[in-house]
């Protein structure tokens, strides 16, 4: 059989259609995942929290209780989480 | 250009559309993951309509495939849900049959999906790349995988490690009540699609079956946990090595600069020798001190 190649046009015009989808789709991805901010709190006070008790499991399977003053400090920038 | 960072695209709502790149007029649909504005490299889910047929031919990218769901039919034989194929660049295939229909995730490497009819390689070609696993029966799934630590909870089946790069494709299954307390991240882009059962992270919140992230290098994943337990599949860009901390609020540039300086600390004379970044002196005083 003779190969019978698909032009090469066919795929950048794709790509372009694709790329500008995506651009849009990722924003609105983006959003929605910043949107979840006020929750990601209560669940980071939650995270903090455990890793004063009941600690954090260490490599040798025993558990490690964090003091207050190890915990790491919260940022005065704005928590982000998409990149 | 990298992909855009996506933390949860939940495609049970996104819309299907007609592929015609992968030499199937009509019968092929698909939603795009993500795609890389430079190159054209593409994740997709496919969708098989029954009875499709393609004649036999080879991409020009390298392809990868993973059976969803339904079967497929390669030249008779026959490959079920959970099979894994991947197709170097020019490698031919035989004729294509869905008789019954099917789902799959595919993966267009280094460049757009495409297709040329043909029934025989490339002469460039390398065929003995060409990898076909029936992951769900042949494979073992093992406690570390291509991990660089087994983690209690998580098994791994390794689909493939690339030569060169040690990019990875690989099925992850969690164990119900699933939990890692640490945050992680990596050195290099990951992507994952929830196949089944659930899965969340502080970043992403739940997600359910059909859920797919790409993640940009040293962006932090975790902590996470699964109910029910979770079949994923992940794919990373290179060697997957996961740096584990505990600080939810740092950014990638923090983490890069500390794994970077955790690197000096532990290889102190490759780092030198890359010409990188010294370690700070206490580290170099506590490796020596180590020794």
């Amino acid at each position: 059989m003779k190969p019978t190649r698909r032009p090469r046009r066919e795929a950048l015009a794709w790509l372009r259609a694709e790329s500008a989808l995506q651009r849009r789709r990722a924003r609105a991805l983006a959003a929605a995942t910043e949107a979840l901010a006020p929750r990601r709190e209560r669940w980071i006070e939650a995270f903090l929290a455990g890793l004063e008790s009941p600690g954090v499991e260490q490599e040798d399977g025993t558990r490690r209780r964090l003091p207050a003053e190890e915990l790491p400090p919260r940022p005065r920038r704005r928590p982000r989480v998409v990149y | 250009m990298a992909r855009p960072h996506i933390e949860r695209y939940d495609l049970r709502a996104a819309p299907w559309r007609r592929v015609t790149l992968l030499g199937c007029a009509r019968g092929l649909d698909g939603q795009v993951l993500s795609v890389d504005p430079a190159s054209g490299a593409a994740s997709l889910r496919l969708r098989l309509a029954r009875g499709l047929t393609r004649p036999g031919g080879y991409g020009d990218a390298e392809l990868e495939l993973y059976v969803l769901a339904g079967a497929i039919e390669l030249g008779g034989a026959r490959h079920g849900a959970g099979s894994y194929l991947c197709v170097p660049p020019g490698v031919a295939l035989p004729p294509l049959a869905s008789p019954r229909g099917a789902e799959l995730l595919a993966f267009s490497n280094g460049g757009p999906p495409g297709f040329t009819a043909s029934d025989s390689d490339h002469p460039s070609a390398a065929r003995d790349g060409l990898i076909a696993l029936d992951a769900a029966g042949a494979l073992r799934w093992e406690a570390g995988g291509g991990y660089p630590a087994a983690r209690p909870g998580r098994l791994v089946k390794v689909l493939r490690s690339a030569p060169g790069s040690r990019a990875l494709s690989c099925l992850i299954a969690l164990a119900p009540q699933y939990r890692h307390e640490a945050i992680g991240y990596h050195d290099c882009a990951t992507e994952s699609y929830l196949i089944a059962g659930d899965y969340w992270s502080l970043q992403a919140g739940a997600c359910a079956a059909g859920s797919y992230a790409w993640r940009p290098p040293w962006v932090n994943q975790g902590p996470a946990r699964s109910e029910r337990g979770a079949l994923l599949f992940l794919r990373s860009d290179a060697e997957l090595a996961e740096h584990l901390h505990l600080n939810p609020w740092s950014t990638p540039a923090e983490n890069r600069a500390r794994a970077a300086s955790r690197l000096a600390s532990a290889r102190p004379a490759l780092c030198a020798a890359l010409g990188g970044r010294r370690a700070p002196r206490r580290a170099r005083t506590r490796a020596r001190a180590s020794r």
